[in-house]
């Protein structure tokens, strides 16, 4: 499975900056991303680093994925990574630090949308993870 | 082809119609009212995010809908015809990107305070207060059509606007 890298998450790893470090980065984030590659690893059988995204009304959205990390960065914050997975691509969308549930529920509903203009074809990304 | 609009349809129909009322009594600006309009019949998200607002008592949650809204209508109403590949841009870039945008974000909000700030901004650009308080905030590259209105609103050419990193 491809991992595509959208303008979406581009613009919110800018925006996170100080959150977590680079070491952050290359030594937990990225390969956890990376694994999206082969789906069928055992990490994503556990419901604390992956699950399906809800919306406001507790209905899962298809296609929507959350990964998750509950302790990262010197402030030991809880960071959400937002996944759309269609056509065997894997699209890295929006990252977000979760500070309470209604973040996350905003952040829902714009996933949403983001999954209407990726089945459409009309979204800008950035080259692929690998 | 016969369309029947259900009573559930009626309702919901009338919800969106009283949230729109509302948001106009909150003196939302009028051009992100009816975008909303166009656009909260086809994407559900829209319509959370709507419902949110409306069932959120606190001011600052209220905000951040607004702004979450005026991304999402820039998303649906930005979007490029097709897929679009842009330049990759590796991680160890990143820092100095921030940096850059920073700086021209900070050079930018100067002749906005200098011309009334940014609720005078918002007023004469029709983008919610909100979205451009985050717009200054963030580290996040700003968008072309969001510079344009902004240069268009403070009297400025398009070239004072130009910037490197744009989306």
């Amino acid at each position: 499975m491809e991992i595509v890298i959208t303008e979406w998450a581009l613009q919110c790893y800018l925006n996170l900056r100080g959150v977590f470090t680079r070491d952050d980065y290359l030594n937990t984030l990225r390969p956890d991303v990376v694994l999206t590659v082969y789906p069928y690893h055992s990490k994503f059988d556990n419901d604390k680093f992956w699950g399906p995204c809800k919306d406001k009304s507790g209905k899962v959205i298809h296609q929507g994925y959350k990964m998750k990390w509950h302790n990262i960065g010197s402030g030991r914050i809880q960071l959400r990574l937002l996944v759309v997975i269609t056509n065997n691509k894997a699209h890295l969308c929006n990252a977000y630090v979760k500070d309470n549930e209604s973040t996350d529920k905003r952040e829902m509903a714009k996933l949403k949308t983001k999954i209407y203009l990726i089945n459409n074809g009309t979204f800008a990304y950035r080259g692929m993870l690998i | 082809m016969s369309y029947s609009q259900t009573d559930n349809d009626d309702n919901n129909d009338l919800h969106v119609l009283d949230i729109l009322n509302e948001m106009r009594h909150q003196g939302l600006e009028r051009a992100f009212i009816y975008s909303l309009m166009e656009h909260c019949q086809c994407f559900e998200g829209i319509r959370d995010l709507m419902e949110m607002w409306f069932e959120a008592h606190d001011s600052k949650e209220r905000d951040k809908i607004i702004t979450d809204l005026q991304e999402s209508l820039d998303d649906i109403e930005n979007a490029p015809q097709s897929l679009e590949r842009r330049p990759y841009l590796h991680f160890d870039d990143l820092e100095k990107i921030r940096k850059d945008v920073t700086s021209f974000k900070e050079r930018l909000r100067e002749e906005v305070d200098r011309q009334g700030g940014i609720g005078e901004l918002a007023r004469r650009t029709g983008i919610p207060q909100s979205s451009l308080s985050r717009l200054f905030s963030s580290t996040a590259m700003p968008r072309r059509t969001t510079l344009f209105k902004i240069a268009k609103a403070l009297n400025l050419p398009e070239t004072a606007v130009g910037f490197k990193w744009t989306i």
